[in-house]
């Protein structure tokens, strides 16, 4: 009697088992039999025919179409499939599964096919779309600063790292760590995660240098400089780091598609030199017209920089347009050559902000907007690519009505990253886009989150991301340290004789003058 | 009998004790302006959650503001509050039974309670502060219930309770509750004072704070060991919450001295001493009155009527009660520029701002009027608010991001941002925010309410508030000035003639600024909004202007100058005259019966004329 019982317990639960079983099988059936719909699904985000390295996380996605059920199959020319079910629309792909998917369609298409059940066996099957693997690898990491929406005040901040490969984000330094200061303007040598530089902003303030193991804390504020120095580059010698000296406005817009303008009323440029510890600088570099945003050339024979000239109190900010320059320089000798105009705003009627060289010297990437240089705020902020050989330039096709700006380029030189403010208008995320070798640009992607509805629920922005090779290694704790450690004034070249105000002579700066930068 | 009189009278004193923080709770303290100090937000979102557990002690955060979105209800919040403080005392008794006698664990369990119920008269404290201190007590009474264990359990346990404790609740917490493990170790060791489980904790307690700053991105060490604590953060809380954190240890040191220092050495047998049962009749009613005069005498200490109007006066304003701001304005000093703020605003809403303006001590002049020109992170809202009032609703979304950078996602911030970006016509971010919103129990209602208005500008028309303001805003561009906001003030009326408010705040404005004549060219704008006579303070200003400088031409149009205002000018000018035109001497006899006008504000209350600066901390 005992054993019947137990047998009969024993069936119904493998019975129970068996259909729990089969559910879950016919949960991942591909529907066979489907009323056809002649138009894409509403998909966020849009990972629509895109171009995708072979090494990113899983670009998961919700499908937007009311339904009961959904079916999405990733499936490639070799026959490799991978069937999602999804009774919410979000569709998760397992990791391992893609990293394989991925590798197995290398230069290949893979199609997405998407269903939706809103009726009992009653399937609808969206037109399918096709997405580009390619062999070149994205880098593996991004670093950015995540800010709120505030414009003059902050409050929470930090430079955070997030790992392309995977959707892990750890902060490299937070503000709760450095009295809610301000930090920013985070750079590195050629992608390198061991040399970077960032600064900071009221107490504990200065520029924190971590470059071989070893982190400083400059003062590069100098009586012969307007401002600390602000927009960095570094010399692809490792060596040298190009910064602007800036005084920076703020204005706020009482109508129209403008928040506020940033602006300077005076900008230079000075190269830090830093074994000697030393900022210098060249006429050309340091005029009356204001000077900022420079950037090397992969080989560090050229400084590249935008200016404005012929700009006093009283000019209109709509007339703040800025032209593209580049310097030559002589590392061997440590000489400046002549300066070119490499793009005039009087011929474009625009104004040209943030240039950023690819890492094998093609090409340039460049915002041009309607005036001013901070595009990061200007909705009529575009960017543009320069071929390096012809001095050629077009629009790129991943523009969209609202802000794109600040770009990175990826070592290989095949990816590049900006901002763009397309998702709300407000806040400030990664998009990633392809450059084949004919210097075309794939339809950009967003940063893929693992839950797609991160962005409906993130406050922030990803300000200033820039590609890294690897992760940062260097800990919080240590770059504090150097922060509250004593901090290492720099001196300004006896040589030169031209200082960064703006003007010729050299003379003291006047400290009486309140600035911010 | 005498066993079930004491229990008669601690029920009775407790339930004394427990009403009483209940009332003080409802009729002093009002959670609901806690919450509309603090705005805390609780959304049931996974995100939200992550943020919390990034850092050590983000538990005991995201527990205080799930409690604490309920103040929002008055009684709700009474309630709970009540009920925290209940708590706290009911785990005060059951730990301190471990180590006193019933009586006198009973006795000393109101002295949390009554620290509880000093913090929570402060408007700034936070609910941390409570589950810092409670959760720790939780996990010290279920570690005295496995006392009698093998060592190994205990061990295991400690180490399960501090990582708990230390990554959910910080640092803080798990300090207390070493403090406590140890000694209850020693409490219960004899003279063996070393046990090895309390080393085994302080060892836990001291590497957890040691190593996880050294490792982990999110804490330092000083946050690490203090939590909330900790200066630099941004939350800075109460001083006298180091009186909760260290009251348990101190009792428990306490115990532990008499145990070692008093019982053990054989002095407690020599000094004994009873009390007889008549006389324990005779004390026993007397504990509920002299707890009850205990309570009271905290309250006394601790709440502060003023501290209480000056959240009052900007609840009122939040809800438009503008008599009830002007009411509780009397209680307030006009030293503070945001208690004039609120007045002048009343008095717009009233009808009677350039009537009355200066029937109130207006100290910091234009920067009463409007806060924009320092930064600090106490007035981004209002600056946000009146110019939503005002129709310069760009300005005002601007304030409002500046706030919604400082506090996080408060609701009556991202109410602004939602309804300024409706207005403006950028949905999308109107669209981002309401989703934020619908995420919370309490503001999914009015999420719901807005979600059809995005894209839909019939419904947008039909709004009477939005229509209006849309009416008021300006369609042309112009730099706004924060340090000169009166160039706003033109700009909107150049733009929008009928708007009304900054007419009337474009007019105070120059008569803050000593600006005469801008008011008397300006006369002709009233005329614009059919203003039926000059408002007093105009003609007062006008009638200054007119003494001063009687060549200056000034067109009146179809308006005159009262006689009342008249005669009033001439009596001041006797009083003057009377006293030889020596300000000081006069100024008694002149603030008796013209303290109310613009000549007496001018002559000894304007920040131009005493030179007084605002020294505040922007940011």
């Amino acid at each position: 009697m005992e054993k019947k019982k137990n047998d009969l317990m024993l069936g119904l639960v493998l019975l129970l088992l068996m259909v729990i079983l089969a559910g879950r099988l016919a949960g991942y059936h591909i529907p066979s039999r489907a009323e056809p719909k002649d138009e894409y699904p509403d998909i966020f985000p849009d990972y629509k025919e895109i171009v995708v390295p072979v090494n990113i996380a899983p670009l998961n996605f919700k499908v937007n179409e009311t339904a009961r059920s959904y079916r999405v199959v990733f499936s490639n020319e070799a026959g490799k499939k991978i069937v999602l079910r999804s009774d919410h629309g979000k569709i998760s792909i397992p990791r391992g599964k893609w990293r394989k998917f991925l590798k197995a369609t290398v230069n290949n298409d893979y199609k997405v096919e998407t269903w939706t059940r809103d009726q009992p066996w009653h399937w609808l099957k969206y037109k399918s779309w096709s997405n580009h693997v390619v062999d070149d690898k994205i880098d593996p990491y991004i670093a950015f600063r995540q800010i709120n929406a505030g414009y003059i005040l902050w409050e929470k901040m930090g430079i955070y790292q997030r790992n392309l490969e995977n959707y892990r984000q750890t902060p490299i330094l937070l503000n709760d760590r450095t009295d809610r200061n301000c930090m920013h303007c985070h750079t590195f040598s050629d992608r390198n995660p061991e040399k970077m530089l960032l600064h900071m902003r009221r107490p504990p303030s200065g520029t924190l240098l971590y470059n071989n193991g070893e982190v400083q804390f400059l003062n590069t504020a100098t009586k012969y400089t307007m401002s600390a120095c602000v927009y960095p580059s570094w010399h692809p010698d490792e060596n040298l780091i190009a910064f602007s000296v800036n005084i920076i406005h703020q204005k706020f817009h009482a109508a129209g598609k403008f928040i506020n303008s940033v602006n300077d009323a005076a900008s230079d440029i000075v190269v830090y030199d830093i074994a000697k510890n030393m900022l210098t600088t060249c006429p050309d570099l340091c005029t009356k017209s204001l000077e900022t945003l420079p950037v090397w050339s992969h080989d560090g024979r050229y400084l590249y920089y935008i200016s404005c000239s012929g700009v006093d109190k009283l000019t209109p900010d709509t007339a703040v347009k800025y032209d593209l320059l580049r310097i030559a320089y002589d590392h061997t000798k440590g000489t400046w050559g002549r300066t070119d105009t490499l793009i005039s705003s009087q011929e474009t009627g625009k104004s040209i902000s943030f240039p950023e060289l690819s890492p094998d010297g093609k090409y340039l990437i460049f915002c041009m907007s309607d005036y001013g240089y901070f595009t990061v705020y200007s909705p009529t902020s575009d960017l543009y690519l320069m071929d390096l050989e012809d001095m050629k330039y077009t629009k790129l096709p991943v523009n969209s009505e609202t802000v794109e700006s600040f770009h990175s380029w990826s070592s290989n030189s095949k990816w590049f990253l900006f901002i763009s403010k397309r998702l709300d208008g407000l806040y400030s995320r990664v998009f990633f886009s392809y450059l084949d070798s004919t210097g075309t640009a794939s339809k950009p992607f967003l940063l893929p989150q693992k839950d797609p509805d991160y962005y409906d629920a993130h406050v922030y922005n990803f300000n200033r991301p820039v590609f890294i090779k690897d992760k940062v290694s260097v800990s919080a704790d240590k770059l504090t340290k150097a922060a509250y450690a004593a901090k290492k004034d720099v001196a300004f070249d006896p040589e030169v004789d031209v200082d960064a105000l703006s003007g010729a002579t050299r003379i003291e700066r006047d400290v009486t003058r309140e600035h911010t930068n | 009998m005498p066993g079930k009189l004491s229990k008669a009278f601690r029920i009775i004193t407790s339930a004394v004790f427990f009403i009483l923080v209940f009332l003080y709770c409802w009729y002093y303290i009002n959670p609901a302006l806690i919450y509309f100090k603090q705005q805390p937000i609780f959304l049931f979102d996974k995100y939200f959650l992550n943020k919390f557990l990034l850092f050590p002690g983000g538990i005991a955060e995201y527990l205080s503001l799930f409690i604490s979105q309920f103040f929002y209800s008055k009684f709700a919040g009474s309630l709970l509050i009540t009920g925290i403080i209940f708590i706290a005392v009911a785990l005060t008794n059951r730990l301190l039974q471990h180590f006193f006698s019933k009586q006198a664990a009973f006795l000393l369990q109101f002295i949390p309670g009554l620290i509880l119920v000093y913090l929570h008269s402060h408007y700034e404290y936070d609910l941390r502060g409570d589950f810092i201190f409670m959760v720790p007590l939780i996990f010290a009474l279920a570690y005295c219930r496995t006392i009698n264990h093998k060592v190994y359990f205990r061990i295991l346990f400690l180490m399960l309770s501090s990582l708990i404790l230390f990554f959910f609740f910080g640092g803080t917490s798990l300090l207390l509750f070493t403090a406590i493990i140890v000694f209850t170790e020693i409490y219960n060791g004899s003279r063996r004072l070393f046990r090895i489980t309390a080393i085994f904790q302080l060892l836990m307690c001291l590497i957890l704070i040691r190593i996880v700053p050294l490792t982990s991105p999110y804490i330092n060490f000083k946050m690490a060991y203090l939590g909330i604590l900790c200066p630099g953060m941004y939350y800075k809380p109460l001083k006298f919450l180091y009186t909760l954190y260290i009251s348990i240890p101190v009792l428990l040191l306490i115990r532990v001295i008499i145990k070692y220092a008093w019982e053990a050495t054989g002095l407690a047998g020599r000094f004994t001493f009873s009390i007889s049962d008549q006389v324990k009749k005779f004390l026993l009613p007397a504990i509920p009155i002299v707890m009850t005069g205990l309570l009271i005498l905290i309250i006394r200490l601790s709440f502060s009527q003023t501290a209480k109007d000056s959240v009052l006066i900007h609840y009122y304003a939040a809800h438009g009660k503008w008599k009830s701001v002007l009411k509780t304005s009397n209680a307030l000093s006009t030293t503070d520029r945001t208690v004039l703020f609120e007045i002048n605003r009343a008095l717009y809403h009233l009808g009677t701002l350039p009537d009355n303006a200066f029937s109130y001590a207006q100290y910091w002049g234009e920067n009463g009027l409007i806060l924009t020109s320092h930064y600090s992170h106490d007035v981004l809202m209002y600056c946000s608010d009146l110019y939503f009032d005002m129709g310069h609703i760009k300005e005002s979304l601007h304030w409002a991001y500046e706030a919604e950078t400082k506090s996080d996602q408060a609701p009556d911030v991202l109410k602004r941002i939602v309804t300024d970006n409706i207005i403006l016509g950028d949905y999308a971010v109107a669209e981002k925010f309401l989703k934020i919103l619908s995420k919370s129990v309490l503001h999914k209602k009015w999420a719901k309410h807005y979600l059809p208005y995005l894209h839909n500008e019939t419904l947008i028309r039909q709004d009477a508030l939005m229509n209006e303001k849309r009416r008021m805003m300006p369609d042309k561009d112009f730099y706004v000035s924060t340090q000169q906001p009166q160039s706003d003030l033109v700009n909107l009326l150049s733009q929008y003639p009928e708007n009304r408010m900054a007419l009337e705040y474009f007019m105070l404005y120059s008569l803050f600024t000593h600006d005469l004549s801008t008011v008397a060219v300006n006369i002709n704008l009233l005329g614009k909004l059919n203003y039926k006579k000059i408002p007093t303070h105009i003609e007062e200003a006008l009638l200054l202007v007119m003494t001063l400088n009687p060549d200056f031409p000034i067109d009146l149009g179809k308006y005159k100058i009262s006689e009342k205002t008249k005669e009033r000018f001439m009596g001041y000018s006797k009083i003057l005259i009377a006293n030889k035109s020596d300000r000081v001497a006069a100024q008694a006899d002149l603030f008796q019966d013209y303290g109310n006008t613009y000549w007496y504000y001018i002559y000894y209350v304007s920040p131009i004329t005493t030179k007084r600066k605002i020294y505040e901390k922007t940011n």
